[in-house]
């Protein structure tokens, strides 16, 4: 399965490879924005991604024991931007990935400004 | 910026007319009050406190007389400049400023008696930096960021003030150089804090200059020396980093002065002032004839690839349409990018949510509409198969 809520994706996988579980429900902030991605639910584990992760622009995984809800909130009031509908994620483990562009000048990669 | 510095050019005139040489013989001997005056110059208003304090200055005793002037920031302080080199457009001559000047040290000769003055206030203000190890870090940081700034104060500001003055007086004028020591300033404050830091760790006991700590400490940012006078600037009425340290604001310069005095900055790096301020009324030729690849990479992430890629004239290479039949692009700028060495290519998506376009920078290998976007998840076409999209 995979789920796709403006510049973040959430994809199905077999295991998840870290153990850094942290308390954050925020999974991706826009830049320089009151806005982002959360994840929300009564049974669910939030694991940040490893370092050696951020080349593939993965940010986080998710063990989702009872569905989940991705949500697309202004952060200061935590209520919905307006864009981007929430998204069902049902049980199971996930990894979350940031949109990213390529910077022809730096000849690099780099995570979308949103 | 021009109309600004105009009106404070003329507010630094008042503070210079105010010395003239009868007023100056006049000063009062009061010095402990100067202490206050300097320390309340740095923190408020320059000008006016400036003003009160250079009527209570008494250098007369001393084998030169330095004058202080307080300009509100850099663009000030080169109105001042140019008002007393005769290039503004009121001329006036000043006989007291007739005289060879431009040595390091008469340079430093001044900025002692200039801090001599207010050891008492900046001993207050140093109050702050002598605390935990973690003030001298944040100070350290903080210095590795005036670095940048200073930097860039020198190429836009000072340099092309100092090549206003030579190229309006080819010339030596009775013996003039115009040629200030722009010394001690926030630079200083690298070394400085780094020789205390040392002394508090490792009792190092280093002798340094102290009144250059002091000007720092007080909130000086930087002093123009001449032999008989000195412009004070104060460090900057505003200063905006990123969350990585870097000089950066989206929405106005990252660092200005009251004085109009204003520099931008995108993620630590000098961009025009346009690309925040009017970034509609970017054209073509404003992104061809930046050379800085780093400077070029801004224009792009400050307008967005899609008026970035518009600019520069696009050529479809490639279409399709998603699952929900929005359409997908594959665009490619019209010509080679000289600085990026190759064209530069975007796709080109609908958002599910809100049905915008918007483009995104994909790299030169990309062939197809579909493999740029699934490319921009770290997939292939293959791979790339949401089942929910919003």
């Amino acid at each position: 399965m995979m789920y796709r809520q403006g510049d973040v994706l959430v994809e199905l996988v077999e295991r998840i490879p870290c153990e850094s579980i942290i308390g954050e429900t925020l999974l991706v902030r826009g830049e320089g924005r009151n806005h982002g991605h959360f994840i929300k639910g009564s049974d669910l584990d939030i694991i940040e991604a490893d370092e050696n992760e951020s080349d593939n622009f993965v940010t986080h995984y998710l063990e989702v024991r009872s569905e989940a809800l991705l949500e697309h909130l202004l952060i200061d009031s935590a209520t919905w931007t307006g864009e981007h509908a929430p998204i069902a994620i049902p049980p199971g483990k996930y990894r979350v990935i940031k949109q990213r562009e390529y910077d022809p000048y730096a000849r690099a990669i780099r995570a979308v400004r949103d | 910026m021009q109309g600004q510095s105009g009106l404070y050019a003329i507010k630094g005139q008042a503070v210079i007319t105010a010395l003239t040489e009868n007023e100056w013989n006049a000063l009062s001997k009061d010095k402990r009050s100067c202490v206050e005056y300097f320390f309340q110059a740095c923190e408020t208003d320059c000008v006016d406190v400036a003003a009160a304090l250079l009527k209570q200055y008494d250098a007369l005793s001393s084998t030169y007389t330095p004058r202080i002037l307080f300009a509100d920031g850099p663009e000030s302080a080169k109105n001042m400049l140019a008002y007393l080199f005769g290039l503004g457009t009121e001329t006036k001559n000043y006989k007291h400023l007739d005289v060879p000047f431009g040595s390091l040290q008469a340079a430093r000769n001044i900025a002692d008696e200039l801090f001599m003055c207010h050891v008492g206030a900046a001993n207050r203000q140093k109050q702050r930096f002598n605390g935990s190890f973690s003030d001298s870090v944040r100070v350290s940081l903080r210095n590795m960021v005036l670095y940048d700034l200073n930097r860039s104060i020198s190429a836009q500001v000072v340099q092309p003030m100092l090549k206003s003055i030579e190229n309006a007086q080819k010339e030596p004028l009775n013996g003039f150089r115009f040629r200030p020591s722009i010394y001690p300033s926030w630079l200083d404050a690298d070394w400085t804090h780094f020789y205390q830091l040392c002394d508090r760790i490792l009792g190092t006991q280093i002798s340094i200059e102290g009144y250059v700590t002091d000007f720092i400490d007080a909130g000086g940012f930087m002093v123009y020396a001449y032999d008989l006078f000195a412009i004070a600037v104060p460090r900057p009425d505003a200063l905006y980093l990123d969350d990585r340290g870097r000089l950066h604001s989206e929405d106005g310069p990252a660092v200005r002065w009251d004085d109009g005095t204003a520099i931008y900055f995108w993620n630590g790096v000098e961009i025009p002032p346009k690309l925040i301020e009017h970034p509609n009324r970017v054209t073509r030729d404003d992104i061809i004839a930046e050379k800085n690849a780093e400077v070029r990479r801004c224009y792009l992430e400050v307008l967005g690839s899609e008026q970035f890629g518009n600019l520069l004239g696009l050529q479809l290479l490639d279409q399709s349409t998603d699952r929900y039949g929005n359409d997908l692009k594959l665009y490619r700028t019209a010509e080679r990018d000289k600085i990026a060495g190759d064209f530069i290519y975007f796709g080109a998506v609908v958002c599910p949510s809100t049905f915008r376009s918007y483009f995104l920078c994909v790299p030169p290998h990309i062939k197809t509409a579909r493999e740029a976007v699934s490319w921009t998840f770290g997939k292939t076409p293959e791979d790339y198969k949401p089942d929910i999209e919003t």
